[in-house]
């Protein structure tokens, strides 16, 4: 009888105990100073460099106020993202892609900068083509945090060994469907070399026919986010993407094994169109000097048909403030701090990414890299980066429908009118 | 009622379960279904738009029609495929013979090898290019390899094929431990009557294993509606959402297009079609 009073009553202090060891530790005055912050895939340098560096200096300089800087792998990321904001439990600031600005303000999780932004002293100083890409309904919700460029890069060894002039580079779809095939090289059924590379999964060829609209002089979305881009130049899109996917990866034909930078790293592909440039600039930081020997940054593409236009993107991630943030104050001062010239270029360095500040486009950071100073360049040919609400939700469908005209020959009308129709659905939805 | 002392301990002994059960399954399980019928974002509190997702999930989500058609191809083929290769691995390996324990070992090793670990696996073997079953395809004259996992056709058969590798041990084990059950004297007895070998199969170990055979007979169709490892991992649903199953599209509805209250309703759904199954399973239990 003892034994089982015992027991019970054990069973009922660890379950105490449970409670007690989950319980939130922290002191309320630690929880009162301390800055929250989320990123995904940032580099081990960078992250040593954000940790051990930058905020230590701003700890010490600001004494009662801790940073926490947490680096989440991307692939939870946005599931952890989610669960926070329905805890309501957001950090104070976190990093996300540009295109998600949409939806957190329609959610009203993310705080308007705009009279921050505008009224600090560094906010001119950054590139605008970046500072552009930070507003949504003409309000400032984020500070650039992470630049990805989509250039064409071009192998000048493969297009020399093809016949082709790399200094004379396909400009308009027509002569970079002539390029990519005279590369593309197939032996036994299997691609050993690809004509072009950079759809590696349905998001690249939901963003390459975004591309590819305003190259040929079309919208993708309407200013109200409805769908602007069944038209002919959505047709046009559809039909050159099936085309140059078809340089990647022939129908029929078992394709390479490597991704499609990956690839053009190991030579084996002519040019990479539609991925961001990070994953060939970080091969060339890391000692493989070769591909700054072959590659080539190009201008963009533009259609052959009239109003056609070179249109490349750029895109990537800014740093976000929570609207549910309690000490917004204290957030703002180390965003300010984090985006010191100097200070930044110390992430920069780290994390191999492109700086923001017009003043150190001449650095010796770029001028050292000749890939970076090519990729700077593309900012003259900006398009528009979609980042409505329903975007993200909406751009699956669009992904299915292309997907099926490149796999199994849909119509593309078809495939426009489908995704077209299910857009509006999802607006509808959000409603 | 009056509770005697042995009874109220063995409440509270029983205490700490119930209260996980009703906080971690219960509660998620009942606000599921709740949620089916909302619109739901997480950042917005939700809002009841009653049979709205029902209606669109059955009138116009091709993919949710596609995901459920594949889910159900995947089910027919892998429990009957999965439970009767491990029965008759069973049998195989129920011998005394030397080095049979290595090969119980090396069929059992993929059931206890992490998913995500077997699906980079699966990718580098059924690679079309360079993975190791086309490599010896080809070197055997085959011209025309399949494209496996990046072939609309191929993909589902393959990834039955992968599944009854990974739980095929598992399986297995738990078939060895019923044949091992059945006396050996059952089946002298029936040598010496003049019973085939099918005819002790059949007339001895069937009846005396069924209870076995219903036990993975069920757990297989549990397993094979929740297919979601090797489809998020390897395919992501493609080619043309061939290979996106139930639980993937619930969460990709989920946690991608960010419709909680959408995904709750496929959920529910999920719940009442893998529930119909089993319990008309269980209704052939001896």
């Amino acid at each position: 009888m003892f034994k089982k009073k015992l027991l019970a009553t054990m069973l009922l202090v660890s379950l105490g105990v449970t409670g007690a060891v989950f319980a939130n530790g922290q002191s309320e005055e630690t929880k009162g100073k301390t800055v929250n912050i989320w990123s995904f895939n940032l580099s081990t340098d960078a992250l040593s460099v954000v940790q051990n560096d930058i905020i230590k200096k701003y700890e010490s300089e600001n004494p009662g106020v801790m940073v926490n800087w947490q680096n989440i792998p991307y692939d939870g990321y946005r599931e952890k993202l989610l669960t926070a904001a329905a805890g309501q439990s957001l950090p104070d600031i976190f990093i996300d892609g540009y295109n998600m600005v949409g939806t957190y303000q329609s959610a009203g999780i993310i705080e308007d900068l705009t009279d921050k932004a505008e009224n600090w002293s560094r906010w001119n100083e950054i590139d605008s083509s970046l500072t552009d890409l930070t507003y949504y309904d003409n309000k400032c919700y984020g500070l650039p945090f992470r630049t990805k460029v989509y250039p064409v890069v071009i192998n000048t060894e493969i297009f020399k060994e093809c016949g082709l002039d790399p200094d004379n580079p396909p400009e308009t779809w027509s002569e970079a469907l002539a390029a990519a095939n005279k590369i593309l090289k197939v032996e036994n059924g299997v691609v050993t070399r690809m004509g072009s590379s950079g759809f590696t999964n349905t998001s690249d060829l939901t963003r390459g026919f975004d591309l590819f609209v305003q190259q040929d002089g079309g919208k993708f979305l309407n200013d109200d986010g409805t769908p602007a881009f069944n038209d002919v130049h959505g047709l046009h899109a559809v039909e050159f993407l099936d085309k140059l996917y078809r340089t990647q990866a022939p129908a029929g034909v078992a394709p390479l094994d490597e991704s499609a930078v990956d690839a053009f790293i190991a030579g084996k592909s002519g040019m990479v169109v539609m991925r961001s440039y990070n994953s060939i600039e970080t091969a060339f930081q890391t000692g493989n000097t070769k591909v700054a020997q072959f590659a080539k940054v190009i201008p963009p593409f533009k259609s052959d048909n009239v109003g056609g236009k070179p249109v490349s993107f750029f895109d990537g991630d800014m740093m976000y403030m929570s609207a549910l943030s309690t000490h917004k104050d204290a957030a703002w001062d180390f965003m300010q701090y984090f985006y010191e010239p100097d200070v930044f270029m110390t992430y920069v360095q780290a994390n191999k990414v492109v700086p923001i500040y017009q003043s150190q486009m001449d650095s010796d950071y770029m001028t050292s890299h000749p890939l970076l100073q090519g990729l700077m360049e593309m900012q003259k040919y900006g398009g528009t980066l979609a980042a409505t609400p329903a975007y993200r939700s909406a751009r699956s469908y669009l992904a299915d429908e292309l997907e099926k005209t490149i796999e199994s020959g849909q119509s593309a009308q078809k495939s426009l009118d489908n995704t077209e129709k299910a857009w509006l659905r999802e607006i509808e939805d959000l409603k | 009622m009056k509770l005697n002392k042995e009874t109220r301990a063995a409440y509270l002994c029983i205490l700490p379960w119930v209260i996980g059960f009703i906080f971690i399954i219960g509660e998620p399980f009942i606000s599921t279904i709740i949620l089916g019928f909302t619109r739901y974002d997480v950042f917005r509190p939700p809002t009841f738009v009653g049979m709205r997702n029902y209606m669109q999930l059955f009138g116009s989500d091709d993919v949710f029609m596609k995901s459920l058609v594949n889910t159900l191809y995947y089910s027919a083929f892998n429990v009957p495929l999965s439970v009767l290769g491990a029965l008759f691995l069973a049998i195989l390996v129920n011998n005394n013979l030397p080095g049979m324990n290595g090969f119980k070992t090396a069929l059992y090793v993929p059931s206890i090898t992490s998913g995500i670990a077997m699906a980079m696996l699966w990718m580098w073997i059924f690679d079309p290019g360079t993975g190791l079953v086309n490599t010896f395809l080809r070197q055997l004259g085959v011209t025309n390899v399949p494209m496996w996992f990046e072939s609309a056709k191929m993909v589902k058969p393959t990834m039955v094929i992968v599944k009854i590798v990974e739980v095929g041990g598992a399986r297995m084990i738990i078939f060895l431990a019923g044949l091992q059950g059945i006396p050996q004297s059952l089946y002298e007895v029936a040598y010496i009557d003049g019973a085939s070998i099918f005819t002790r199969f059949r007339k001895i170990t069937v009846p005396l294993l069924s209870p076995i055979i219903l036990l993975n007979l069920v757990t297989a169709v549990i397993d094979s509606f929740r297919v979601f490892v090797n489809s998020y991992a390897i395919t992501g649903g493609g080619p043309l959402n061939e290979s996106m199953f139930l639980v993937l599209y619930i969460y990709k509805k989920a946690f991608t297009s960010i419709r909680m209250g959408y995904a709750s309703a496929i959920a529910t759904i999920f719940l009442i079609i893998v529930s119909s199954f089993a319990e008309d399973l269980m209704m052939f239990r001896v």
